[in-house]
C-alpha cells in the first residue's frame, strides 16, 4: 500500500541575487529529503530556523517547485493533480491566524469559501456544513458573523484549522500552529488536533520548534538541520534516544519548568573549524 | 538583599475609543540589586506595561499612578523627561524581544552603539568606539571590526540580540530589563543568550527584571518571580517553590497547560474560558470564571496573603498542583 505521503529526494535551492554578470548561487534550502507518512499518523518535523521545515512545507503545498525529486499524494505526482482535486485532498494551516484570514471576510464566508470551491455543494448543504464545522471546533455560532479581527487569537487559529477541514482532506499541512499562542490557548488547539485526530483520523505533517509539543502530537518525528533528515524514527524511540548529535542537542536545549537545574551546554563541536 | 526597582501600587489607565483600559491594576514588585527577578504571565496581562513605566516608556496617552516607583531610592514618579533620558542612559537598560525592531535599520551597529553614550556625556567619541568594541567582544560579535560598520539586517536574529545586549551595556546599566528576549530565537541560541545574560550578571553585578511567558526560561535563571493576570500580580515568590507548589490556581493552571518534555503521558489540561475586560472596574478576582476552585465568595474583595516566603492573592488555602 501506498503511503498517503511520500517525498522522495527532495532537492530545493533558492537563487542568490545575480550580480551584472554572472548567475549568481545557489543556496541549498532541501538537501535530498525523502519522508513517507502513513495515513492516521502525525509526522512531527522539528528544526532550528532555516532548516527548511517551512521549505519543505511549502513544496508539499506546491507553493513551491523542487528543483529534483517528487511528491507523491497515494502514489500520484502531487503536480499531476488539478487544483481542485488537490485542494480536495491537502490542506494548509499555518502559524499566524492574524495574517492567513481575509480581514474583510466574515467566518460564514471564510468557512464555505472552500466548499464553493470544491463545487460539489448547494448553499444550504454548504450553511449546515459551515455551522457543524464551528460546533466541531469549539467556536460559538454567535460568531458566525463576526469577523477574524473582532476573534481572539486561540480563536482564530480554530477558524484557520475549522477552514482547513471543511473539504474534508486527506491531509493536513500544518507550519508551527500554537506558535504564535499562549501555552493556555496552544493546550487548547492541541486538545481540539487530539479530538480531530479520533474523530477524522487526521493525517498530519505538524511542523514545530517545540520539541515538547511534537512529543505529545506526533507518532513520528523527523530532524531537518541545513537542509537535511538528520534523523526520523518512530516518537518515543526517538525522544527515549535520539541518535545524532543534533537531535540530542536539540533535545538538551529544551527547557522544563524544574528550577535548581543550571543551563546546559549548546555547543556544537561539529561545527568547530 | 539590597531594593533596587521599587513599584508599589501601580496603576495605568489608558482611554480609548471602548473606554478606560485598567491595564495595571494595583501591581508592586521588587527587584533587589544583583538579582534575576522574572515577570510572568500571557499576552496582554500587563508584564510588558510593567517594564515600560519602570522605563518611563508608557504610551502618551497612559495615564499613571503610583504608590511608590523608585530606583535605588529615586523616586522615579516626579522625574522629568530629561531625567528619564538620563536615567536611561546612565542606570537602567532595555533589551527586547525582536531586535530587528528595536535597532535602527539605516545606521551602522557602531553609530548606534556609540550615539547615547557620547551624547549623555559618558565619554568621548573615541572611547565610545574603545567600549563598543569590548563589548562586541564580550558577547561574542566577531570580528568585532567588520561588526562595528556592519547593518542591523546583515546579522543573524542570535547576533542582534548579542547587539542589543551589548549596547545595553554601555552605560553600565544597575538594572536591565529584557522583555521577552529569547522569544524569536531558537531553542539553541536561546540557550546560548541566557548563559551570556548570566555571565554579564556575574561579571557586572546587574540585575534584571525578566519578561516572559516561559516558565522553562523561569525555572533556569530567575531567583524570584511574580506572575501577573489581567493586570495585577496573582502571585510572587522564590522560583523554586512557586513553580513546585503554586499558592494561586492561575499559576498552577499554567503549569498543567505547559507541555514539558518526557511527560507526554501527563495530561494537558487547557485553562477554560478567556481572560475578562480590563474596562471598568473589576470586583473580586479575576481569575474567577477560569477558576476550578472558584465560588461565590471569589466575587468580593481578595485579601493579598503570605505563606512562607509566597505572597498571593486567592482566598484558597490548598491549591492542587
Amino acid at each position: 500500500m501506498n503511503p498517503l505521503l511520500e517525498v522522495r529526494n527532495a532537492n530545493l535551492s533558492f537563487p542568490t541575487r545575480r550580480g551584472l554578470f554572472g548567475r549568481g548561487t545557489a543556496v541549498p534550502v532541501l538537501r535530498d529529503v525523502s519522508l513517507r507518512l502513513e495515513t492516521g499518523q502525525v509526522l512531527g518535523i522539528v528544526g532550528e530556523s532555516g532548516s527548511g521545515k517551512s521549505t519543505l512545507a511549502r513544496l508539499v503545498l506546491r507553493l513551491l517547485k523542487a528543483d529534483s525529486g517528487a511528491v507523491l499524494i497515494d502514489g500520484q505526482d502531487h503536480r499531476d493533480l488539478s487544483p481542485r482535486a488537490f485542494a480536495a485532498a491537502v490542506q494548509p494551516v499555518f502559524q499566524d491566524p492574524y495574517s492567513s484570514l481575509n480581514p474583510k471576510r466574515t467566518l460564514a464566508q471564510i468557512l464555505e469559501m472552500p466548499l464553493v470551491l470544491a463545487g460539489d455543494f448547494v448553499a444550504e448543504e454548504r450553511r449546515t456544513r459551515v455551522r457543524a464545522m464551528l460546533d466541531r471546533v469549539g467556536l460559538p455560532q454567535r460568531l458566525l458573523h463576526s469577523y477574524p479581527a473582532q476573534l481572539s487569537g486561540g480563536q482564530r487559529q480554530r477558524v484557520a484549522i475549522a477552514r482547513a477541514l471543511m473539504v474534508r482532506p486527506r491531509l493536513l499541512i500544518c507550519d508551527e500552529p500554537t506558535s504564535a499562542l499562549d501555552v493556555s490557548v496552544q493546550a487548547q488547539i492541541l486538545q481540539l488536533f487530539d479530538e480531530l485526530r479520533r474523530d477524522f483520523g487526521l493525517t498530519c505533517l505538524f511542523i514545530s520548534h517545540n520539541l515538547a509539543v511534537i512529543e505529545r502530537i506526533a507518532d513520528r518525528v523527523g530532524v531537518m538541520y541545513r537542509g537535511q533528515i538528520v534523523e526520523d524514527g518512530e516518537g518515543r524511540t526517538f525522544f527515549a534516544g535520539p541518535q545524532h548529535a543534533y537531535s540530542r542537542l536539540l533535545l538538551s536545549s529544551t527547557l522544563p519548568p524544574i528550577p535548581g537545574r543550571p543551563l546546559p551546554d549548546v555547543a556544537r563541536p561539529w561545527d568547530a573549524n | 538583599m539590597n531594593p533596587l526597582l521599587r513599584i508599589e501600587d501601580l496603576h495605568v489607565d489608558i482611554p480609548g475609543a471602548a473606554g478606560v483600559l485598567r491595564a495595571l491594576r494595583g501591581v508592586s514588585l521588587t527587584v533587589n540589586e544583583g538579582e534575576t527577578f522574572a515577570l510572568v504571565g500571557e499576552s496582554g496581562c500587563g508584564k510588558s506595561l510593567t517594564a515600560m513605566a519602570a522605563l518611563g516608556l508608557l504610551p502618551r496617552a497612559a495615564r499613571m499612578r503610583a504608590g511608590r516607583l523608585a530606583l535605588d531610592g529615586q523616586d522615579l514618579t516626579r522625574f522629568s523627561q530629561r531625567r528619564w533620558n538620563a536615567l536611561r542612559a546612565t542606570q537602567v537598560a532595555a533589551i527586547f524581544q525582536e531586535p530587528m525592531t528595536a535597532l535602527n535599520p539605516v545606521l551602522t551597529i557602531g553609530r548606534q552603539m556609540t550615539e547615547a553614550y557620547v551624547q549623555h556625556g559618558l565619554g568621548s567619541e573615541t572611547e565610545a568606539r574603545r567600549r563598543a568594541s569590548e563589548l562586541l567582544e564580550r558577547v561574542g560579535v566577531l570580528p568585532v571590526g567588520r561588526r562595528l560598520a556592519q547593518y542591523p539586517h546583515q546579522m543573524s536574529g542570535g547576533l542582534r540580540q548579542r547587539v542589543m545586549i551589548a549596547m545595553a551595556l554601555m552605560c553600565r546599566p544597575r538594572l536591565m530589563i529584557a522583555d521577552e528576549p529569547t522569544t524569536a530565537l531558537d531553542v539553541t541560541t536561546q540557550v546560548e543568550i541566557l548563559r551570556l545574560l548570566q555571565e554579564l550578571q556575574r561579571d557586572t553585578g546587574m540585575a534584571l527584571l525578566l519578561i516572559t511567558h516561559d516558565l522553562g526560561v523561569v525555572a533556569h535563571v530567575a531567583e524570584r518571580m511574580a506572575v501577573m493576570y489581567a493586570g495585577e500580580v496573582v502571585e510572587t515568590g522564590p522560583v523554586a517553590q512557586v513553580v513546585t507548589q503554586p499558592a494561586h490556581p492561575y499559576t498552577a493552571a499554567l503549569l498543567r497547560c505547559l507541555p514539558v518534555q518526557a511527560t507526554r503521558d501527563r495530561p494537558l489540561v487547557p485553562i477554560p474560558g478567556v481572560v475578562p475586560a480590563l474596562f471598568g472596574p473589576l470586583e473580586g478576582c479575576a481569575f474567577r470564571n477560569r477558576c476550578a476552585l472558584a465560588g461565590e465568595d471569589c466575587a468580593g474583595s481578595i485579601p493579598w496573603r503570605e505563606r512562607a516566603g509566597q505572597g498571593y492573592r486567592c482566598l484558597r488555602d490548598e491549591v492542587p498542583a
